[in-house]
Parts: structure tokens; sequence; C-alpha cells
């Protein structure tokens, strides 16, 4: 294909995505907008009425009892007492009402209670305005000013005594105010959704199937026909993929009978030198064209996991906002913080051991079987978490889950090993990474907003359905391609081990960065932030929400610092300043306490994951290329994958001995502490190790 | 049934796209019931504070609950200026039923569930309870010791409630279809825009290949069939090369075969 051709089309590919998202994101904006615009003023409609008939029944009772102590017992409206605290008392236990004012014209200075200060002038000039004009009427009529409605009741028989009741002209939509917060929330998950799924049908659909369809006609273009693309669609591709077989198939059938009479004809010789001659001109062609060898290009690529493993993925982080407080409130001692993180810290030892145990798996059964086995040990899980009597039964349906979720990830893992090649192999990660990512954005909040009016329990069924949708998508789209292609078993010895371990960078990057990384994530995160939320009076919704911050920190500066990073070759600095960003996120929360700071270090975590993350990994190929006489890539990657997991299975449990010893905050702050100190730790090392190895990373 | 790439592409925005409004829609029901229900009933707490409050006063003067005077008459006041409050009792700690806008009930035994909501109640804290039709707030009632003796409970009609939650559901459910249709006619319409390239370069690489293909199938000049793209041409021209190289092997074997025979 000639260059601006080729040019052209990668153009209008890269571009389509961009656009179908514009779509995409048009599409649902605008769909979900209307509804919930719709939604908004209707109920507004119907709720101010019940509003209003509150105001009256309110203040003609209050106004009466006034009315009992002017008219009853004759007391004159300026000698009443104890009014500011009667007021006050009412305003307490009625959040709808804004304020009160007891007006009398006789009165120097009317009884106010709850009247902000910069309305007070204009509210006091319309009431007297209004006592001029409406003197002698019983009814009042309502007032509209500085955007309070003021609703006036006439005290007894003297219509110049009035109790004005006021109430916020945004009452009622502040009420409502959560269903935006929940709509915006949707938008993005189903944005985030639409995308996978979009991603996924340009890949699988389009771009690889045309690419595989370009190979096929330049390989036919030097003279290859032996070419079958494998298609099952029937859309303009797989169309164009069955003519193009049809071609293909009617040469390769024109060139077995040329064949066969050659044959015919060879045999029927007595001289061989005749039969030498014919058996020369379809060499002569074969050497030219080559018709058989059976090259089966099929369709299949990295991003076929993706979707199935988003899905699981979404399924597993349902939970993520409300585990902990659910944890409490089986736990036999409820106030035994330890007991909290052990379900959760047991899930993660149990998806570690699976990992580590497990490797050779996908290559025995396929990754295919491996990915449909762990989402049926996570159904299973779900579902006896759905029914589950006490703590003991949770730990056990929880380590289930976790044996289930280590399976999927060696599964997916494995899969896009097998699809990948040298050259794409980081493309292939991604494709992993992004559907961990976005399952991990939309989990926590759609888990948090279904938690909040279905319960806990109830969440886990839609775990298990989801996690069973991913199940079917799987069956249908991934293809067990074991006997074909198997993945390289990574084996590490005592030897490898030793040479890691004595490598200063990489037990920096591991021990001080990765593990305490992981650890802050699974004991601030998974742990202390949902129960934390939770004590500051947040609904799961918004604890949801604000888990939901980690991910799109996370996804936000990763791609930004990758392109940083791999400008400026700063990871070691990179890495230090993630650590020290998560530190500060957490030990924040020692200058001010509220729902706002706890936010604040939640998407400090995420930022902080995001600056490290991938300058970590290019650290440890740096410290894989320094050994690789001694030990491959891969087993460094390995080794320091198992090392960072173990920070996922201790953070619950530190952050349990730390809350059992402060409260939230304390234990919040000490693992703060722990990041800080590693983070010195880190820096140290590094300085050692460049020192000694005179390697300049900063 | 063939479905191309902007039937399918509409397809995915139309099922996310109903699932999220079928979602956003149940989600603003329940906050829409949930905020009537607490107007509602912070309506009638209101109502049931006050009458306590006047129970308790008549009580700090020295009287037993079950000798107060005009309870009856306030309670029938509070029941005739409202149509959804169905009745008002107060029963005392036992539960038996004291005073009622209903007579009937005078002498009766309330619910357990009743009593013991009464008795968890703490002084000036209200206790509610609620069926799917009728919606229950209380209050203890504290005598000057300090002592739970009884409670009022005030039953208010959760009909308006229900038919406002219904026609409100219907209402929103059938903006979010028509939505739902309008934007998968725009989904449709805007991938079949923006797949247009992609549609017209396979099209047109289709088209050269079929009609490669007939004309061979039907003898014609290979040479006159229809181009597509450079890359594509270089195939078709291999592909032709290729046919008349097996016809040329053909009559060449044939003749080799004559000529030899002769």
């Amino acid at each position: 294909m000639n260059a601006p051709a080729q040019a052209a089309q990668i153009s209008w590919r890269s571009g389509l995505l961009r656009r179908l998202s514009i779509l995409a994101v048009a599409v649902l904006l605008v769909g979900q907008a209307s509804v919930a615009w719709f939604a908004m003023r209707s109920f507004e409609d119907q709720l101010e009425p019940q509003l209003s008939q509150k105001i009256q029944d309110m203040g003609r009772t209050v106004a009466a009892q006034i009315a009992y102590a002017t008219d009853e017992l004759a007391i004159p409206v300026v000698d009443l007492v104890g009014m500011e605290s009667f007021f006050d008392e009412i305003l307490t236990d009625n959040r709808d009402i804004e304020y009160f004012i007891l007006y009398n014209p006789a009165m120097l200075t009317p009884f106010v209670r709850g009247l902000p200060q910069d309305s007070f002038a204009a509210v006091m000039d319309a009431i007297s305005a209004q006592a001029k004009a409406e003197r002698n009427t019983a009814e009042k009529s309502a007032l509209h000013v500085g955007g309070f409605t003021n609703v006036g009741f006439t005290v007894g028989q003297n219509y110049r005594t009035v109790l004005y009741v006021g109430i916020s002209d945004q009452y009622v939509r502040s009420r409502l105010s959560e269903i935006i917060y929940e709509v915006i929330t949707v938008i993005l998950v189903s944005w985030l959704v639409t995308m996978e799924f979009l991603t996924y049908f340009i890949n699988i659909r389009i771009s690889a199937p045309m690419e595989r369809l370009e190979s096929a006609l330049a390989h036919g273009a030097r003279g290859g026909f032996s070419y079958h693309l494998a298609s099952k669609t029937r859309d303009e591709v797989g169309q164009l993929v069955k003519s193009f077989n049809a071609l293909l198939r009617a040469l390769r059938q024109r060139f077995e009978e040329f064949k066969f009479e050659s044959q015919e004809l060879e045999g029927a010789q007595i001289e061989d030198g005749i039969a030498a001659k014919i058996r020369k001109v379809g060499a002569g062609i074969e050497r030219k064209f080559k018709f058989s060898g059976g090259d089966r290009a099929n369709m299949q690529t990295a991003m076929q996991i993706r979707v199935p493993l988003f899905l699981f993925i979404f399924a597993e982080e349902l939970s993520r906002s409300f585990l902990p407080i659910f944890i409490t409130q089986l736990s036999p001692a409820a106030d035994n913080s330890m007991l909290t993180g052990m379900p959760i810290t047991l899930f993660m030892f149990a998806a570690a051991m699976i990992t580590l145990l497990g490797a050779g798996l996908a290559d025995k059964f396929g990754a295919r079987r491996v990915f449909l086995a762990g989402i049926i040990a996570a159904v299973a899980g779900y579902l006896g978490t759905f029914l589950v009597q006490g703590y003991y039964d949770l730990i056990a349906w929880r380590i289930l889950t976790g044996a289930g979720y280590g399976l999927t990830f060696i599964a997916a893992q494995a899969w896009v090993t097998e699809c990948a090649n040298e050259e794409n192999r980081a493309s292939g990660m991604a494709v992993f990474v992004g559907a961990v990512f976005a399952g991990a954005i939309c989990g926590p909040s759609i888990g948090g907003i279904i938690a909040n009016r279905i319960g806990f329990t109830a969440t886990f069924l839609v775990s298990a359905a989801l996690a069973l949708v991913s199940a079917y998508v799987s069956y249908k789209v991934l293809q067990d391609r074991s006997a074909e292609k198997k993945t390289k078993s990574i084996v590490i010895g005592r030897n490898e081990w030793q040479v890691l371990l004595c490598d200063i960078r990489f037990l920096a990057v591991t021990v001080c960065s990765a593990v305490t990384g992981k650890l802050i994530l699974a004991g601030f995160l998974f742990y202390l932030a949902p129960l934390y939320l939770s004590e500051l009076g947040n609904n799961q919704s918004s604890i949801g929400r604000i888990i939901m911050l980690y991910g799109i920190a996370t996804v936000a500066c990763t791609t930004l610092v990758a392109r940083f990073a791999d400008r400026t070759k700063k990871y070691a600095l990179l890495v230090g300043l993630g650590g020290v960003t998560a530190a500060v996120g957490c030990l924040a929360l020692a200058f001010n306490v509220s729902t706002t700071m706890v936010s604040v270090a939640v998407l400090a975590l995420g930022l902080s994951h995001g600056m490290a993350l991938t300058p970590q990994l290019a650290i440890v190929q740096q410290v894989a290329d320094r050994h690789r006489h001694i030990i491959g890539r891969a087993s460094v990657v390995g080794v320091y994958r198992l090392i960072e997991r173990s920070g996922l299975i201790l953070g619950p449990l530190v952050a349990g001995a730390l809350v059992a010893g402060f409260d939230y905050v304390g234990a919040i702050i000490g693992l703060g502490i722990i990041g800080f100190a590693a983070m010195l730790m880190y820096f140290g090392l590094s300085y050692v190790a460049e020192q000694t190895d005179g390697a300049k990373q900063i | 049934m063939n479905f191309g790439f902007a039937t399918r592409i509409a397809f995915v925005l139309a099922t996310i796209l109903s699932a999220s409004i079928v979602l956003t829609s149940v989600l603003s029901m329940h906050k829409y019931e949930r905020t009537f229900a607490n107007f509602l009933a912070s309506r009638f707490e209101f109502v049931a504070n006050d009458i306590r409050q006047r129970i308790e006063t008549q009580m700090d003067l020295g009287l037993q609950l079950a000798n107060l005077q005009n309870v009856n008459a306030e309670m029938e006041t509070y029941q005739s200026g409202d149509s959804q409050i169905l009745s008002i009792e107060v029963f005392d700690a036992n539960g038996t039923v004291l005073f009622s806008t209903d007579t009937s009930f005078i002498g009766d035994l309330v619910t357990d569930e009743w009593i013991d909501a009464a008795r968890s109640a703490k002084p000036d804290e209200i206790w509610s309870q609620q069926d799917a039709r009728t919606g229950v707030v209380g209050a203890a009632l504290y005598n000057n010791l300090d002592q739970n003796i009884g409670s009022l409970a005030l039953r208010y009609s959760l009909k308006i409630l229900n038919e406002s939650v219904l026609a409100q559901a219907s209402r929103i459910f059938a903006v979010g279809g028509g939505v739902v249709v309008a934007m998968i006619l725009v989904g449709f319409f805007g991938a079949m825009l923006l797949l247009k390239t992609p549609r017209k370069y396979l099209r047109g690489i289709r088209g050269a290949l079929e009609d490669l293909a007939r004309r061979r199938a039907d003898g014609k000049n290979l040479r006159a069939a229809r181009t597509a793209h450079k890359e594509f041409d270089a195939f078709a021209a291999t592909v032709i090369a290729a046919d008349q190289a097996i016809a040329q092997g053909g009559k060449e074997i044939r003749r080799i075969d004559e000529e030899e025979a002769v």
C-alpha cells in the first residue's frame, strides 16, 4: 500500500474510536440529562405542595400557641419571653424551615430566629410593606423575597401580629440534589461501559479483521493464495472476508484442476523426458504462486479478553464501598478491628496463592477454561455471600471468591501473552490494565448506589449476575488456543531470589514503594475509608463515589506520567513523589477531619499510584536488564509482582491493628506515617544504589 | 439477516443507554418516594409532637394520663383539619388505648410493635413505622418523673404517596422510553455517518473482489475488472497473473502432450 493511502487508513481508524466516543457521550448525556431534567421538574412540582402543606399546618399551630399567650393569657406581644428558645427548638426539629419572624408594628425589634443576616433587610422591608397593605386581613399573601418564601399567619384576633414562616426556595431542589450526583455517576459509568464495548467492537470487528485482510491482500500480491480468513460475522467485514475467501477458493480450485490434468498427462507419458517437461510447467507455476499450505488467519486478539475481564472486575468491585461495613455487621465482635480486616486479607491471600501455585493451569487447560473456572468459583462465592449466615461463612465465601479472582487473573494474563508477540506485548498488557481500572471506576460507585437501595447481601447477587454475563461473553468470544501456543513458565530458583534481594534498587522499588503502596491501598481504601466515611454519616452512594475517585485519578495520571517518565527518564523520582503523595494524603487528616479530607486522601492515593505504577515497572525492567545473564525479565517481573501482593495481604491487618490502638483517623494517619517512613527509606536506598553502581536515575 | 457496523453500534448504545436510563429512573423514583415519604412523615411528626407537648403540660400539673381533659377534642381537631390523618391514639405503657379519634378503639390493645417502639423511644423522640398503605408516627409520653407512661400514635394514609409515585413512575418511564427511541435513532444515523469512510473502503474492495470473481467465472477480460486501492490492485494483478499462468500452463502441458504424441 502506498504511504498516503496507508496514512489515510490509519487516520480514520484511530479517529473512529474518538468520534464514536464523542457520539456515545452525546447520546448518553442528552438522553440521561433529558430524563433527569424531566424527573427533577416533575418531582419539584409534586413535592412543593407537600412542603407547603406542612408549612401551613405548622404555621397555624405555632400561631395558635402564641395566640394562647397573647389572647387567652393577655400577655402583650412585646412582653413575651422565651420566644427565642421556643423557635429554636422547632427549627432544630424541622430542617425544612429556615426561619421564624414574629412581627407587630408596635414592636421595636421583632422576634427573628434563623433568618440569614444578608437577607434580613430585604425580608423585613417586604414584611413592613405587607403589614401596611394588608393590615386588616386575616389571610396574608405569601412573600417571595431574598430566595425565601415567607408565609404569614395572623396571631389570634389581632391581625396586626403576624408569624412569618420562611422556607428556602431551593429546599426541595436541594433535597433532590442527590439525584443529580447519581445521574452524573451513572453517565460516567455508562460512558465507560460504552467505551469498553466500542473499543472491543472496533478492535475485534473492524481493525483486527481489516489488518488481517490487508495482510492477506499483501500476501496475495506476492503470490500467496493459501490464506483462509476465519470470520463468522455477517457485517461488512464478514461479507468482504466471504468474497475474499470465495475468490481464493476458486483460484485454488482452478489450480487443483490444472494439477490434476497435469498429473494425468504426466502419468500417461511413456518417455520420462516428456513427463519431466509437463512436471516442469506445474513446478514453474507453483514456484511463482503458493496455493496450498493452509495459512489460516483467525481473528483472535488480546482485546477479546477485555470485555469479559472488565465485566468480572466490575462485578468484584461492586462491594468495594461497603464490604468492611458488611463485615462489621457480621463480625462476632464488631469492635474487633482485626476481625474486620481478616476477610479482606484472606481474599487477597487466596488470590495471591492461586496466582503463585496455579501459574501453569492456563497452559494445561487453556486460558478460556481457566477463566471460566475462575468466574464459576467467584459466582459461587458471591451466591454464598448472598446467603451468608455469619462471619465464618463469610470468610469461607470470600476465600472462594478470592481463588476465583486469582484464576481469572492468571487466565487473562495467559490469554494476553498467547495473543501478543514481542512487538505488541505492551499494548496487550494495556488491554489487561485498562479493563481492570475501568472496572475499578465503575464498580464502587454503582455498587454503592445499588447497596443503598437493595442492601449489602442483595448487591452480591448483582455481582453474581454480572459475573455470569462475563462468563457468557467469554464463552462466546474466547477460544482455547493452548495447543497452538504455550506460555513460558517462570521458574525462579534460590540463586535468582538471592540476586534480586541483594539488588538495592530492586529492594527499594519493591519493598519501600510497591509493597507500601499496596499496603496503603488495601489498608486505607479497601478497609478504613468505607468504615470511616460511614461513621462520618455518608450513605453508600456517597462512599462509592468517593472510592471511585481513586480509579479516576489513577487512570488520568498514569498516561500523563508514563509519557513524562519516558521523556525525562526520571523514574526513581516519580516513584518517590508518588509514595510521598499517598503519605501526605493520609497525613492531611491530622489537620482536618471531614468527608472532604478523606476524599482528598483517596484522590491523593489514586494520583500516587498513577505516578508510581509505570516508573516502578520501568525500574524493575532496568534491574532485569542488569541481571539478564542470570535471570530473565519475566522472572524479575514475576518476583516483583509476588512481593508486591504481600502489601495487599498485610494492608487490612496493619490497618486493623492501628484501629485497635487508635481510632479510624489515627489509623489513617498511622498508614501515612508508614508510607512516609518507607519513602525516606526508598530515597536513602536509591541514593546508596546510585552511589554504588553510578547509574544516574534522578 | 445481515447486521452492519452501524446497526451493531446502535445496538450497543441502545442497550447501555436503556440500562442506564432504567437505572437513573429507578434511582430517581426511589429518591422521590423517600423524599415524599419524609415530607409526609415530618408533617405528622410535628403534629404528634404538638399533641405530646399538650399532654405532657397537663401531666406536669399533676393529672394522670387516663384522667386528662380535652385530649380527644384536640386530637379530633387535628384529624378533621387533615384528611390524610386516619386516626390518633393515646395508649398507656401496657398498650391499652385511652384516647382515640375513633372511639371504638378505646380499651383495645395496640400491636406489640407499637408497644416496643414506644418503650424504646427516648423523651422527645419520634418513633415511626410503615406498611404498604399506612404510616405511623408516634411520640413516647414521659411524666415529670421521667417515666415512660405510654405513647401517642398518629396513623396516616399513604394513598397520596403511592398514587403520586405510580403517576411519576409512569411519566418518567414514558419519557425515558421516548428518549431511548430518539437516542437510538441518533446513535444509528450518527454511527452510519461516522462509519461512512470504513464502509466505503470495505464496499470498494468487496465490489472489486466480486467483479473479479464474476469475470473469472464468466471468462471475461480480467484486465477490465474494477479497481479499489493500490494494495488491492496489486493483489488483483497477481490473481490475474496467476489465473493466466494456470491457463497458459494448461495450454502448455496439452501442447507438450500433443506434440510429443505426434
